[in-house]
């Protein structure tokens, strides 16, 4: 199992080149001069050469990568462009914020979708059935954004009862966000837990179990839903991908001081160091999750255990 | 002889009358097809009913955010344009948006996943270890980079959509075409004599398609979606076009006095979006095999 | 189906939902408020310690010559305190740090101030010459910083600190207006001695210091109980800062009293806030000008017929009309010195807005359907004053399309962009007379971005620098701006009405026409 391990975290090598060079190169190829977006109109053209010039800017696109990855592998992640702050500082202090939404967002996408797929699934076209199912429909139709600001409109502008934006009143703030990013995970997870639910009420193992006369609720807990697990926990895996980078929108509009913000606007200020270092943290972030629910994998289905430490 | 040929005609229905039988049976995925002809309908439409100029980017200040009335049933935001109008054109950038991108990426990826699977060998390790690593690139940063260093014009956000889903399409074309490898009559067939090429479209693509077919068709309710969110962010549609995203964007500073402006580009979102879910959805069923008569 | 009945349901839910918009008619506030001022000298009011405010950025450096950002800007009005200040009402200069001046030889080109005793910084130093001497040659050199001192070109020859409390500034040559330059932010320098540049940067002798940053979320002023003024004018120990992603959040939380008080919202929030009885509205003419550059690099735009033709097409009306609500959130502007700028002639005004005109011109020079190219951003100002803008010269006989861009590189884009008009502002506020003609007009000025040339200005310019004393470069000025107004370099449109939100238990507003001049440091709430 170790073995396994270590050759996917072995991966990561090559992924934070991928990931760096085609970042750092796409911004380095983006039209306009981020030293000029960068001190604005205040400078002579004198000025702003040396200012080029102090930042490294003169030197070809190679030699600046160079010297941008090799700060990486020591651990230095550069400064912003804007305001000099410490990139990796910025996006530790940040982290905290993205990873309590995403955990609050999965917790209620557990906590709703598997019991909801499960009921639909064993009420298999009851009417019960028919409302979990549509409303997981109309949750994947949903745009996440306007969902986040038809939430505030009602519950902060019209009733009061919820801040607007922020992060700073608590629990309350975390409500409407949360539930912003979860609608999608969660209607997607039901649709899924459900009809992996069905698959396995109608395989033949279970029609043997209960040939042999164990308990229905047996059946269904003990075998149906550890077999439907596994989908049920590929999906709320790359969710959590999903939502380091996709939560963007629900941190533009609630405001949420989280790295989705964070990246967006040095992508936008042309702050190349910035970005480049936002983009390797996230995505070593989500690989480092990834690998952590392939594990989970493991645990669950002695199986797939097999094929990880197998040939 | 006639007997025999309508028996014959009977059994061997062709393929797509088949799954469109299967398809019709489903109300929900029939009221969703409905739905979506009638959007393509009043998209094309809209190009010829109302006049660019003076409907759509033309203000006229003295009719600033009125509410929904019977002249105007949508209302009118703060230039003064009739929001309903601007809902109905901005129907061709959504679905455009939805079906190019897919489009790209269907066909990239499925090439790339389709060399990987038939050959094999090195090349497919060299592909698959990339795409490997690509899905692991978070989708929006793609976007995002992309859409900004070339430009927020249309036809780079369909680049940029099409991009960044290319690697997932690539993985099930090279499984779908593993599968078929395989398979017995493949072998067969191989063993009659049919060339490699041919062998692959004869038998791999009716194979593949329903994966693709069915993924494909959740893939434009979800660039839709995205689509209508880079623009709320400012980095798709450029303005003034009445795009969804662009408008609930736009509608926001009036949201608490004008809640107008924000509900109905919405509500066109997800009609457009819950009926292709509800067509993705029945194509699924209809080409289920394990849910066959 | 039952399925289909289920999505029906929904459908209703969501279409009621639509129904009720809107909020109910407000109940009239009770007569007999006090206003928060009264409140505290009547003593029936207590003053809160601490002060949310709200802005819609993060503050990207606490630095003044660190960055360019407006909240930079008013974070470091709180914790720096500049030589002089030129009193954005009455257009007087005042002295700061500095307690007096004189012109040494009485040929303006060595100036000397004297300093205040006793101003401490927050590191404990005190304010003496050598901090003079040091800041204008730190911040003057740009590898050292994002933002120079405003003299981009080589006024001062050096800078002598003459004793502890006198610095002399001996100038290449004569200007009379020279300490109109000197509004800049004072640095220690014995706290660059002592720590990094990054802490040192950060050490100013205004009423607050530094307080907590937490990136993204806020950033906070504490009071600094050792200023040189005392602390009577500063009655909030703590003002906060929330940093929000963009301002309709902040009306959002305004309304809702996360937030007391918040002076950069969006126009369209004008008349929301206006009805909202929890929420006073300050406004006051502001300093941020709204103008239409051309591209002088294009050889069509070089002949002035064109450039008129454009000016007259334009009708400034529709634009206030559009863009700034029927004008509550800017006012016209015909002369490119704002009404409350520096030496502003009220006599002058650019062509006035003149359909049949525009057409004859293009006629004349045989350019009728002329294309134009609109640059602006996408923010919600500049885009919609672009298709006014478009809709009028369409009206004209041009043939106007929008090309809408990232502000990010706005200033490059002006640069070297292919455009032919584009959407503009700048901040007009400025103690020395021709610094925005100077920069704007002036071949190699630091904002002609868009190659304007004349030998004509250039010699008109001269003329006013060449002037000995202060009212004669008043008069000459005159002749400067009928020679902008009639060449149409750019077209002005339009000055906006600076306006802020304040909870009414806010006290202590003192608005500043544009947001890097705002002084929070007044502000109070009572509890």
């Amino acid at each position: 199992m170790w073995k396994y391990i270590c050759k996917r975290i072995a991966v990561l090598i090559p992924l934070v080149f991928l990931v760096s060079f085609i970042v750092y190169a796409l911004m380095d190829f983006a039209p306009g001069d981020p030293v000029r977006s960068l001190v604005g109109e205040n400078m002579t053209e004198e000025q702003l050469e040396q200012k080029r010039e102090e930042l490294g800017f003169n030197d070809p696109l190679i030699v600046r990568y160079g010297r941008y990855m090799k700060g990486v592998f020591q651990g230095d992640f550069g400064k912003s462009m804007y305001g000099g702050k410490d990139v990796l500082t910025e996006y530790m202090s940040r982290l905290p914020y993205t990873l309590k939404l995403a955990g609050l967002a999965i917790l209620l996408t557990i906590i709703i979708a598997i019991p909801l797929g499960v009921i639909a699934a064993v009420k298999h076209n009851s009417w019960i059935d028919t409302i979990a199912s549509t409303t997981a429909m109309m949750g994947l139709s949903i745009p996440g954004f306007w969902l986040g600001l038809m939430l505030m409109l009602l519950f902060s502008l019209q009733l009061e009862w919820l801040p607007t934006s922020g992060a700073e009143d608590g629990i309350k703030s975390y409500i409407m966000p949360a539930i912003t990013l979860a609608v999608a995970n969660a209607s997607l997870s039901t649709r899924t837990t459900r009809s992996s639910m069905l698959d396995q009420i109608r395989a033949d193992y279970l029609r043997t179990a209960r040939a042999k006369g164990v308990n229905e609720k047996t059946v269904i807990l003990k075998h149906a839903l550890r077999n439907a697990l596994i989908p049920i926990i590929t999906i709320i895996g790359s969710q959590f991908t999903v939502m380091f980078s996709g939560a963007v929108v629900v941190e533009s509009v609630f405001s949420w001081p989280g790295v989705g913000n964070l990246t967006l606007t040095a992508i936008r200020g042309h702050d190349i160091t910035a970005a480049t270092s936002y983009a390797i943290l996230t995505t070593v972030l989500t690989a480092v999750t990834l690998l952590a629910v392939d594990v989970l994998y493991a645990y669950i289905d002695p199986r797939i255990k097999a094929q990880y430490t197998g040939k | 002889m006639s007997k025999t040929t309508e028996k014959k005609s009977a059994a061997h229905k062709s393929y797509s009358a088949q799954i469109w039988h299967q398809f019709k049976k489903n109300k929900g995925a029939v009221i969703g097809l409905v739905i979506f002809i009638l959007i393509v309908i009043v998209a094309i439409a809209a190009n010829f009913v109302f006049d660019y100029d003076t409907d759509i980017v033309g203000m006229n200040s003295a009719q600033r955010l009125l509410p929904p009335s019977l002249e105007h049933p949508f209302g009118t935001d703060q230039m003064g344009r009739d929001v309903l109008a601007r809902v109905c054109y901005g129907a061709k950038y959504s679905l455009l948006i939805g079906v190019v991108s897919v489009l790209i990426s269907v066909v990239f990826g499925s090439i790339i996943g389709a060399i990987a699977g038939f050959v094999g060998g090195t090349v497919e390790s060299v592909i698959m270890r990339t795409v490997e690593l690509l899905l692991m690139i978070p989708g929006l940063l793609l976007v995002i980079l992309i859409v900004y260093c070339l430009g927020a014009t249309i036809p780079n956000l369909m680049l940029a959509l099409g991009l960044s889903t290319v690697p997932h399409f690539a993985r099930n074309a090279r499984a779908a075409v593993l599968t078929v490898r395989g398979n017995e009559y493949v072998e067969a067939a191989r063993a009659i004599g049919s060339t490699g090429p041919k062998t692959l479209f004869k038998h791999v693509l009716p194979n593949a398609l329903s994966p693709i077919l069915v993924q494909a068709t959740s893939r434009i309710a979800g660039c839709i979606i995205d689509a209508a969110g880079y623009s709320f962010l400012g980095l798709g549609v450029p303005a003034p076009l009445p795009e969804w995203g662009a408008m609930l964007s736009d509608g926001r500073g009036f949201m608490r006095e004008y809640p107008f402006l924000e509900i109905f580009p919405g509500l066109a979102i997800m009609i457009t979006v819950l009926a292709i879910n509800l067509v993705g959805d029945g194509l699924r069923d209809a080409l289920d095999p394990k849910l066959k008569r | 189906m039952k399925k289909l009945l289920a999505i029906l349901l929904c459908a209703c839910m969501i279409l009621s939902l639509a129904a009720c918009g809107g909020k109910e008619e407000e109940a009239p506030a009770p007569e007999d408020t006090k206003t928060p001022e009264e409140a505290v000298q009547s003593g029936e009011a207590k003053i809160a310690e601490t002060l949310v405010i709200g802005y819609d950025n993060d503050l990207d450096s606490a630095d003044p010559y660190g960055s360019t950002s407006s909240q930079c800007a008013w974070y470091t009005n709180a914790t720096f305190r500049t030589l002089v200040k030129s009193d954005y009402d009455t257009g007087e200069l005042v002295g700061v740090l500095a307690e007096s001046w004189n012109d040494v030889n009485g040929d303006a080109t060595i100036w000397e101030l004297k300093l205040l005793e006793g101003v401490k910084f927050h590191d404990g130093s005190t304010l003496d010459a050598e901090d003079v001497k040091f800041t204008w040659e730190y911040a003057k050199d740009a590898a050292n910083v994002v933002k120079p001192i405003a003299s981009a070109d080589d006024m001062v020859k050096e800078v002598i600190a003459v004793d502890d409390q006198t610095v002399q500034f001996v100038l290449n040559y004569a200007i009379p207006d020279f300490i109109s330059y000197l509004e800049i932010k004072i640095y220690s320098k014995d706290a660059f001695d002592s720590m990094d540049p990054a802490e040192a940067g950060l050490i100013g002798c205004g009423p607050y210091k530094v307080g907590e940053l937490v990136s993204g979320v806020s950033y906070a002023l504490e009071r600094f109980d050792d200023y040189y003024e005392g602390t009577e004018q500063f009655p909030t120990k703590t003002i906060v800062c929330k940093a929000f992603s963009d301002n309709n959040s902040a009306v959002a939380a305004l309304q809702a009293g996360e937030i007391s008080y918040c002076f950069r919202l969006p126009a369209a929030s004008y008349r929301t806030l206006d009805s909202d009885s929890k929420v006073n509205l300050v406004t006051r003419p502001g300093v941020m000008s709204y103008y239409i550059g051309i591209n002088h690099r294009k050889a069509v735009w070089q002949d002035v017929d064109m450039r008129l033709a454009l000016a007259k097409a334009i009708n400034r009306d529709d634009i206030i009309n559009v863009v700034f609500e029927g004008g509550i959130t800017a006012s016209r502007s015909d002369n490119f010195c704002i009404a409350s700028g520096k030496g502003h002639d009220a006599s002058v005004k650019a062509p006035a807005y003149d359909v049949d005109g525009a057409k004859a011109l293009l006629e004349k020079c045989g350019k009728v359907g002329q294309e134009v190219k609109i640059m602006a951003t996408a923010s919600a100002g500049s885009k919609d004053m672009g298709e006014v803008v478009q809709a009028n010269l369409n009206a004209a006989g041009f043939n106007a399309t929008i090309d809408l861009v990232d502000g990010t590189n706005w200033t490059e884009l002006k640069k070297t962009g292919d455009y032919d008009i584009f959407v503009g502002d700048y901040c007009s506020y400025s103690g020395a007379l021709l610094y925005n003609f100077n920069r704007f007009f002036s071949d190699g000025g630091t904002s002609n971005m868009f190659d304007f040339h004349s030998d004509e200005f250039m010699e008109a310019i001269d003329k006013v620098r060449a002037c000995a004393t202060y009212d004669e470069m008043v008069a000459e000025f005159s002749n400067l701006q009928v020679w902008v107004a009639e060449n149409v370099p750019l077209i002005p449109v339009a000055v906006n009405t600076a306006f802020a939100g304040a909870r009414t238990n806010v006290g202590g507003i003192k608005l500043a026409p544009s947001d890097n001049l705002q002084e929070v440091c007044y502000l109070y709430a009572t509890e």
